[in-house]
C-alpha cells in the first residue's frame, strides 16, 4: 500500500505542476459521451452529453446573439438575400444567395470554402440521415445548395418558410476535406448513412472550426478539449446595445459589422471571445452525487446537466463559499394533454373546467417548494421575441373555492350534472362531487391521467396526484396512474394515440415552430406529435401564415394569434417551465454571463460557455 | 427389527384414524418442543421481536395514526392520510422531527414516519407472498424430486442449478425495466425464480433422508397412494426446513424490492427503497447533507435492513431447530 | 485423465451457456410488444436500420428459427447493434467494460474470501463465548444491510469526511491527459498480472506435491514462488512507465473494494462458521483433540481443511452475487462497468445492451465456475476425474 501512496503522491506533484502553469477548467458530465461522430451524433445519438464537449468544433452559417436570440451572420458574410421565385425545369423553387466570409481556417490551416458548405448539406441530405439533420434539412423544404464561387452559394427551397433560416441555415457545417474519403467510401456500402454514422477512426484528428477541439478520449472516464491556436473569431467582440443592435469586430478578419439598427447608446452587454483556457477536461461521473461532491472537493468547476440540480444537492452546496450557485428557467415546458378524440375530452367545457382547476402557482410556489415555474403560455417568458404577454389563462389569479367554483358553473353551464352535487359554504367544500354525469344523460366513466411516476419526475407525479385531487373534489372521476416515462410516450406514440390525458414535457426551441408541429392537421396521425388530435381550421390557416413568414415581425402576429386559439380551446394546459439550477466555482473560474435562458449549459451560450470561461489564477 | 416395525404401523394407523383433535394436539406438541429450541436462540429471539414489532407498527399503528394523528395535516380532512399524497407545505420541506412529524418530512412535505409505517403491511406482503410461492414449489418439487428419483429428479435438479447460475438481482432489473412490475408481480417473480433454485436441491436430500425411513416403506406396504405418502408423510417430514428456507426468501424478496425501487424501477407509488430513492435523487445524500438529513434516508434504510435482518435471524435459530448439530454442545 | 476431465467441464459449461442463452432470449421475446415492437417503434432508428436489425435478427422468421440464429450471433460474438450507443456494436462497450469489473470484483471477492474464511474458523472454534455473538452480530447486520446504506456512509466517511480516498471516478484525469494512454489496456494488464500470479502459485503447489511429502517444504517451495511471483511483478510494474497509471487505478478501487469485502466477507463468514461446527463434532477431530495435539493445529489442520468444502462451494455461489451486487456498487461508485451497463441500458430500455450484458453477467459466473472446478481438481485429492 505504501508503494501505491508513493506513487500517488508522486503523480500528485506532477500534476500540482502542470496545472499551476496553465489555465485548465474542469467540466463534469453526468453520463457518458457515446461517440464522437457528428453524423451520429446529430442523428441516432443526440444527447446532450455528446453535444456538450464536441459540438464546439463545427460551424453555421448563421447562430444566434448570446442572451438576445437574434439572428446573426455566423461564418456567413452578412445576411441571405430576399427570397426569390425561379422556375427550373419545370418546378418552381426559391432561392437566395449567401456569402461566406473570407480567411476563416479549419484547425490544420485549410481555409473554410463553398465547398465545405455544399458538402454539409448534400452529405446528410442525400443520405437522409435521421435526427437533427432531418429536422434541420426537412426533405418537404430544402432542395439543394449550389456553389456559386469558392465565397458564394445558393440555397433552393420549395416554399418561403421561417425554418429555412432557424434550420437549414444553422445547420451544422464539416470539413470536407476530412470527410469526403469517408463519405466515398460510404457511397460503396449497402447503408452508407450508417457507414458515415458509425465511422470511429482518427475522429480525434479531425479538424475544428471552433474554438476547441477534442483531443483526447478515456472512455468512460474522461474527455479533453485543447483551445485551438489559430482560431479565426478569437478575440471577436459582440457588443449589444440597448436598441437592439449587435455590434461584431473580428481582428482577425479586419471585421466590423452592425445588425439590426445602429452601434448608439446604451451598451447592454459586450463580450470578448477567447478562448482563454488552454483546455477543458469534461470528466464523465456516472450520477448527480458523484458529480456534485467532485463540486465541492474542487475537482471539477462546472456541472454541465441539462436538467439542472435538484434542491438537496443545492443546499449541500451553499455551505460551500466558493461555489456559485444560478437559476434560470429551462427552455421547455411540463403540460397536460387532452384526448380530443375521445369523450369527454373532446368537450370543450370539460377541459376548460380542468384548466380552471389546476393552480400553478400553489402548486410550483408551494407544494414544490419553488422547484419549479409556473407557466401557462407555450413560449416562456425569457424568450422575449416571441413571449405573447397579453396571453391570459383560465382561473389566472382565483383561489383555490374560486376555482371550484368556476369549474362547477363551466360544467353546469354546459350541461354537466352529478348524482351527488359539489357543494361550496363559506368558501370551504363541505360536500365533494360524486357521479358526474354529461350532458348526454350518461355517467362519466373513469378518465386515466398518465403521468411519469415519483421516480422519474416528483414535480410531474406530484402534480398529477394534485390534479387527481382538484378534479375528484368536484366530482371528475380522474384517475392518476404513475407508470413508467416510455409507457406514456409508447401509449401517446406509438400505440395510435392510446390514452385519455397525459403529463409530459418538452424540450422547446427559441423559434417556436412547434406551435404548429403539436396541432396541426398534418402531425394528427399515428406516431405525429399532435397528440390530443386538435383540429381548428382558423389555428390550422394562423399557425401556417407564422411558419411559412420570413419576415419575423409579421411571423410573430401569426404566431400570437394561432397561442390565442389553443389558449381558448386548451387541447394543452401548459403547466411548468422547469428551472435550471446550476453551480461553478467562483473562485476557480468565471463565466461572461449566468442569466440567460436554459442556464450556462444551452446550446445557446455555447454549452457551458467554451469560449468565454476563464481560470481564476 | 420387526417390532419395531409394527409399532410404526400401528402408530401410522392410529393417526390415520385417530379424529382430528389428535392431529392438532400432535401438531401442537411437535410445534411446542421446537418452540423451546428455538426460544433458546438469542438470535431467533430477537429476530422474532423485531418482526413483532414492524408487524404491529405496519398493521395496527398505522391506521389508528392515519385516522387520527396526521388527519388534521392533511389537505383534505374528509379522507384519512395518505403519505403519497399528503403534502404539508406550511414549512420549508424537507423538515427536521417536530411534533406534527415524528420523523420529518420529505422533500416533498410527506410525512416520514406515515410513509415508513405505510409500506410497512406491504413489504410484509410482498416478503410472504414470494417467500409461500418459493416454498410451495421448493417443497413440491424437491419431495417429489427425492420420492420418485429417475428422470423427474435428473431434470430438476439440472434445472435448479441453471437457476442457481442466474444473476439474480441483474435479472430482475432487466425484467422490471421491460415491463411495469408492481409489487404483487414482483412477488411472483421472485417466488417462481427462486422456487426452482437452490431451495429444490435442499428439501430434495432432506427428502432422500425421510423416504429412506421405515414408515415410509411401511406406508407404501399397506397400500397408500404415492400422492398420499408425499403430502402425508413426507412433506410434514420436510416442513421445518422449509419453513426455514422461507424466512431467508422473505428477506431476499424484501431486499430485491428495496434495491429495485432504489433504482427507481418499480412501478410503486410508495416502499421504503423508494423513500431512499427520493432522497437520493434530490440530493440530500450527499457530503454533510447524510447528518443533516438523516431522517430522509437512516430510518427507511434501517427498517429494510432491520426486517431483512430479523427475518435473517429467525432463520438462523430455525436452524438450530432443524439442524441438531449446530446446537450448544 | 485431467485433460478428460477439465473437457467434460467445458462442455457440460457450454450446454449450460446455451440454456442460459435460450432463458434470456424467450424472455425477453416473451415481453409484452416483444422486440420487434420495440425495435420498431425506437424513433431513434432510421427505416434503413430497424430493416437492418430486423433482417439481422431474423425478426421475420419464426420464433425457433431466430432462436437458432441468435443463438450463433452470441458464440460469434455478435450481440447485435446497442440502441442507446447506435451503430456501435454491443460487443464493443461490452469489451470496453468488462475489464474493468472482472478486475474489481476478483480482487473484491479474493479478500472478501480470504477474511470470511479466517473470522468464520475462529468463530467456530470460539463457540459460545461472547466474540462469537458480537461477531456473528456484526456479520449478519453487514451481511444483511441495504447496500446503498452502507456505501453512503462508506463514501461519506471516507471520501467527504476524512477526504483520503478519490471518489467517483476510476483513474485521475489530471494524470492520464498527459498520456495517450488507453486504460483499458491498463486493466488488461493487471489482469495478466494477476493471472500470471495465480498461475505460479497452482504450479508451485502442484510441484510441491509431487517433490515432497514434507509439509514444511511443501510450504517452503509453495510461499517461496509466491513471494517471488509477487516481488518480481511488482518490480516489473515498478520499472515500467506505465507503473504509476496502474497505481493510479488500484488507488480508485480501494474504496468499492473496501466496501464489497464488508458486504460480502460474512456470507463466507456464516457458511465457514456451521461447516466447521459440523466438522467439529466428527470423530476423527475428537480423536485428534484426544491426542492432545494444541487447539491451533487441530483447528487449522483438521477441521479447516475439511469444511473448506462447503465453503468453496459457497464461494463459486457469492461470485454470482458478487456480480449483481455489482449493480449497485458501481452506480454508486461511478464505476463505469458491467452492473452500470446493464442499469442503463435497462433504464434507456436497449435491448440489445441489456440482454449482451445480462448474457456477459452470465458467462462471468459459468467461467468462475469453471476455473474454481479446476483448481478444485487440482486441490482436492478426493476428487476423482
Amino acid at each position: 500500500m505504501k508503494r501505491f501512496l508513493v506513487l500517488v503522491l508522486m503523480g500528485i506533484v506532477v500534476v500540482g505542476m502542470l496545472a499551476f502553469a496553465g489555465g485548465n477548467a474542469n467540466y463534469a458530465l453526468l453520463s457518458d459521451v457515446t461517440s464522437l461522430n457528428i453524423w451520429s451524433m446529430l442523428g441516432p445519438n443526440a444527447t446532450a452529453w455528446n453535444f456538450y464537449p464536441t459540438l464546439t468544433k463545427y460551424g453555421g452559417l448563421y447562430s444566434m446573439s448570446d442572451l438576445t436570440y437574434q439572428v446573426v451572420p455566423a461564418l456567413a458574410d452578412g445576411f441571405w438575400t430576399p427570397l426569390e421565385k425561379v422556375t427550373e425545369g419545370g418546378t418552381t423553387m426559391y432561392v437566395t444567395t449567401v456569402k461566406l466570409l473570407k480567411g476563416v481556417t479549419w484547425s490544420d490551416g485549410t481555409p473554410f470554402t463553398a465547398d465545405d458548405v455544399v458538402f454539409s448539406y448534400e452529405v446528410p441530405f442525400k443520405l437522409q440521415m435521421p435526427g437533427n439533420w432531418m429536422s434541420n434539412l426537412p426533405p418537404d423544404l430544402f432542395i439543394k445548395v449550389v456553389k456559386v464561387d469558392d465565397y458564394t452559394v445558393k440555397f433552393y427551397t420549395t416554399h418561403p418558410s421561417g425554418n429555412f433560416i432557424y434550420s437549414i441555415l444553422m445547420s451544422a457545417i464539416v470539413q470536407k476535406k476530412f470527410w469526403e474519403p469517408v463519405y466515398e467510401e460510404a457511397l460503396k456500402q449497402k447503408d452508407p448513412a450508417q457507414y458515415m454514422m458509425s465511422y470511429d477512426k482518427d475522429l480525434l484528428s479531425e479538424p475544428s472550426i471552433g474554438a476547441f477541439t477534442v483531443s483526447q478520449w478515456q472512455k468512460g472516464a474522461y474527455l479533453l478539449d485543447k483551445a485551438i491556436s489559430n482560431y479565426t473569431f478569437k478575440g471577436q467582440q459582440e457588443i449589444e446595445y440597448a436598441n437592439g443592435a449587435v455590434q461584431y469586430i473580428v481582428p482577425s478578419l479586419n471585421q466590423n459589422v452592425t445588425y439590426y439598427g445602429t452601434p448608439e447608446g446604451t451598451v447592454n452587454h459586450k463580450f470578448v471571445t477567447g478562448p482563454y483556457v488552454d483546455s477543458i477536461v469534461y470528466r464523465i461521473y456516472q450520477n448527480q452525487t458523484a458529480a456534485v461532491s467532485a463540486l465541492l472537493k474542487g475537482e471539477v468547476d462546472y456541472i454541465l446537466n441539462p436538467n439542472g440540480l435538484q434542491k438537496g444537492f443545492v443546499q449541500q452546496l451553499q455551505t460551500n463559499p466558493n461555489v456559485k450557485i444560478t437559476e434560470n428557467p429551462s427552455l421547455g415546458f411540463q403540460y397536460i394533454s387532452f384526448n380530443l378524440r375521445r369523450y369527454p375530452m373532446n368537450n370543450k367545457a370539460f377541459r376548460v373546467a380542468i384548466a380552471y382547476l389546476i393552480d400553478r402557482d400553489l402548486l410550483a410556489n408551494k407544494i414544490l417548494g419553488g422547484n419549479t415555474n409556473p407557466l401557462s403560455s407555450l413560449v416562456p417568458p425569457g424568450n422575449a421575441f416571441w413571449y405573447d404577454p397579453n396571453l391570459k389563462a383560465y382561473g389566472e389569479g382565483m383561489t383555490t373555492i374560486e376555482r371550484y367554483q368556476a369549474a362547477i358553473k363551466t360544467l353546469k353551464d354546459a350541461g354537466f350534472s352529478w348524482l351527488i352535487e359539489p357543494k361550496i359554504e363559506k368558501g370551504q367544500l363541505v360536500q365533494r362531487g360524486q357521479g358526474l354525469i354529461g350532458p348526454d344523460g350518461k355517467l362519466v366513466k373513469q378518465i386515466t391521467m398518465m403521468a411519469p411516476s415519483a421516480g422519474y419526475d416528483p414535480i410531474r407525479s406530484t402534480t398529477a396526484l394534485w390534479v387527481e385531487k382538484w378534479a375528484n373534489d368536484v366530482g371528475i372521476p380522474l384517475y392518476a396512474d404513475l407508470t413508467s416515462f416510455n409507457n406514456i410516450v409508447d401509449a401517446v406514440f406509438n400505440q395510435n394515440f392510446n390514452f385519455d390525458m397525459y403529463i409530459l414535457g418538452w424540450g422547446i426551441s427559441i423559434y417556436p415552430s412547434y406551435i404548429y408541429d403539436f396541432f396541426s392537421a398534418e402531425q394528427n396521425v399515428p406516431g405525429g406529435f399532435n397528440s390530443p388530435g386538435y383540429d381548428n381550421p382558423e389555428f390550422e390557416k394562423a399557425a401556417k401564415a407564422f411558419l411559412d413568414s420570413t419576415d419575423m415581425n409579421v411571423a410573430r402576429q401569426y404566431a400570437f394569434k394561432a397561442e390565442e386559439y389553443l389558449n381558448a380551446d386548451v387541447p394543452y394546459i401548459v403547466l411548468f417551465a422547469p428551472t435550471v439550477i446550476e453551480a461553478y466555482r467562483g473562485d476557480k473560474i468565471s463565466f461572461a454571463y449566468t442569466k440567460c435562458l436554459d442556464g450556462i449549459q444551452s446550446g445557446y451560450s455555447g454549452y457551458g460557455e467554451t469560449s468565454y470561461v476563464k481560470v481564476i489564477q | 427389527m420387526a417390532d419395531n416395525t409394527n409399532m410404526t404401523v400401528k402408530s401410522v394407523e392410529v393417526k390415520l384414524e385417530s379424529p382430528f383433535s389428535i392431529k392438532v394436539r400432535l401438531l401442537w406438541r411437535a410445534f411446542k418442543e421446537n418452540w423451546n429450541i428455538f426460544s433458546k436462540s438469542k438470535i431467533g429471539m430477537i429476530g422474532l421481536y423485531i418482526v413483532i414489532i414492524f408487524a404491529v407498527a405496519g398493521f395496527i399503528v398505522y391506521p389508528i395514526l392515519a385516522d387520527t394523528v396526521w388527519k388534521t395535516t392533511s389537505l383534505n380532512a374528509m379522507v384519512s392520510y395518505n403519505p403519497v399524497t399528503g403534502y404539508d407545505f406550511l414549512q420549508n420541506n424537507p423538515a427536521p422531527p417536530s411534533w406534527a412529524h415524528l420523523l420529518g418530512t420529505d422533500p416533498l412535505g410527506r410525512d416520514v414516519l406515515a410513509q415508513l409505517l405505510y409500506s410497512t403491511p406491504r413489504e410484509f406482503m410482498l416478503g410472504i407472498v414470494a417467500a409461500l410461492i418459493t416454498v410451495v414449489i421448493g417443497t413440491l418439487i424437491g419431495t417429489v424430486a427425492a420420492y420418485f428419483g429417475g428422470a423427474i429428479d435428473t431434470f430438476f435438479m439440472r434445472l435448479a442449478d441453471i437457476v442457481l447460475l442466474f444473476p439474480f438481482i441483474p435479472f430482475l432489473i432487466v425484467i422490471s425495466g421491460m415491463m411495469q412490475v408492481d409489487l404483487l408481480t414482483l412477488a411472483l417473480i421472485i417466488g417462481l425464480l427462486s422456487g426452482f433454485g437452490g431451495i429444490t436441491i435442499v428439501l430434495r436430500s432432506q427428502g432422500l433422508i425421510i423416504k429412506s425411513r421405515p414408515f415410509i416403506e411401511s406406508a407404501k406396504v399397506s397400500g397408500a397412494s404415492d400422492a398420499y405418502i408425499i403430502v402425508n408423510h413426507i412433506i410434514p417430514n420436510v416442513m421445518p426446513l422449509s419453513f426455514l428456507y422461507m424466512m431467508f426468501n422473505v428477506t431476499g424478496a424484501i431486499f430485491s424490492e428495496a434495491v429495485l425501487s432504489f433504482f427507481g424501477l418499480l412501478n410503486i407509488k410508495m416502499s421504503w427503497g423508494l423513500m431512499i430513492y427520493t432522497a437520493d435523487t434530490a440530493g440530500y445524500i450527499i457530503g454533510s447533507n447524510i447528518w443533516n438529513y438523516w431522517w430522509l434516508w437512516l430510518p427507511s434504510g434501517a427498517s429494510i435492513t432491520l426486517l431483512c435482518g430479523a427475518f435473517y435471524f429467525i432463520g438462523r435459530g430455525l436452524d438450530e431447530v432443524v439442524n441438531p448439530r449446530l446446537r450448544k454442545r | 485423465m485431467m485433460l478428460k476431465y477439465i473437457g467434460n467441464r467445458i462442455l457440460q459449461i457450454a450446454i449450460l451457456l446455451v440454456i442460459y442463452v435460450a432463458i434470456v432470449f424467450f424472455l425477453l421475446h416473451a415481453m409484452p410488444g416483444g422486440i420487434k415492437t420495440l425495435l420498431i417503434s425506437n424513433p431513434k432508428l432510421t427505416p434503413q436500420a430497424q430493416e437492418a436489425i430486423i433482417r439481422a435478427f431474423g425478426l421475420n422468421q419464426p420464433l425457433w428459427l431466430q432462436f437458432v440464429d441468435y443463438m450463433k450471433n452470441v458464440f460469434t460474438l455478435n450481440l447485435g447493434i446497442s440502441f442507446s450507443y447506435y451503430p456501435t456494436p454491443v460487443w464493443n462497450i461490452i469489451a470496453e467494460r468488462l475489464p474493468r469489473t472482472v478486475l474489481l470484483f476478483t480482487v473484491a471477492t479474493l479478500i472478501a474470501f480470504f477474511v470470511g474464511f479466517a473470522s468464520g474458523k475462529s468463530l467456530a472454534w470460539n463457540r459460545g463465548k461472547t466474540t462469537e455473538y458480537v461477531s456473528t452480530v456484526v456479520g449478519i447486520i453487514t451481511y444483511t444491510i441495504f447496500t446503498p446504506l452502507l456505501i453512503f456512509v462508506v463514501i461519506w466517511f471516507f471520501g467527504s469526511f476524512l477526504g483520503i480516498f478519490p471518489l467517483n471516478q476510476f483513474l485521475n484525469p489530471d494524470l492520464w491527459i498527459h498520456t495517450r494512454l488507453n486504460a483499458q489496456i491498463i486493466f488488461l494488464y493487471i489482469l495478466m498480472t494477476m493471472v500470471i500470479i495465480g498461475a505460479v502459485m497452482l504450479a508451485s503447489y502442484t510441484i510441491a506435491l509431487r517433490f515432497s511429502h514434507k509439509v514444511i517444504t511443501r510450504r517452503m517451495i509453495f510461499y517461496l514462488s509466491s513471494i517471488i511471483s509477487v516481488i518480481f511483478s511488482i518490480f516489473f510494474w515498478w520499472v515500467s512507465p506505465v507503473g504509476i497509471y496502474a497505481a493510479d487505478i488500484l488507488w480508485h478501487m480501494v474504496l468499492p473494494v473496501m466496501t464489497v469485502t464488508i458486504i460480502s466477507y460474512a456470507g463466507t463468514m456464516l457458511v465457514m462458521r456451521d461447516s466447521m461446527l459440523e466438522t467439529i463434532k466428527e470423530d476423527f477431530i475428537t480423536t485428534a483433540r484426544a491426542k492432545g495435539l494444541p487447539d491451533k493445529v487441530v483447528r487449522d489442520k483438521h477441521a479447516a481443511r475439511t469444511a473448506m468444502l462447503p465453503v468453496v462451494t459457497n464461494f463459486v455461489l457469492s461470485l454470482g452475487f458478487v456480480v449483481s451486487g455489482g449493480v449497485i456498487t458501481e452506480t454508486l461508485f461511478s464505476w463505469p462497468g458491467m452492473g452500470m451497463t446493464l442499469l442503463d441500458s435497462t433504464l434507456a430500455k436497449d435491448y440489445p445492451l441489456a440482454a449482451g450484458a445480462l448474457i456477459f453477467t452470465g458467462i462471468f459466473v459459468l467461467i468462475a465456475h469453471l476455473v474454481v472446478d479446476i483448481v478444485y481438481a487440482f486441490l482436492d485429492p478426493r476428487i476423482r476425474y
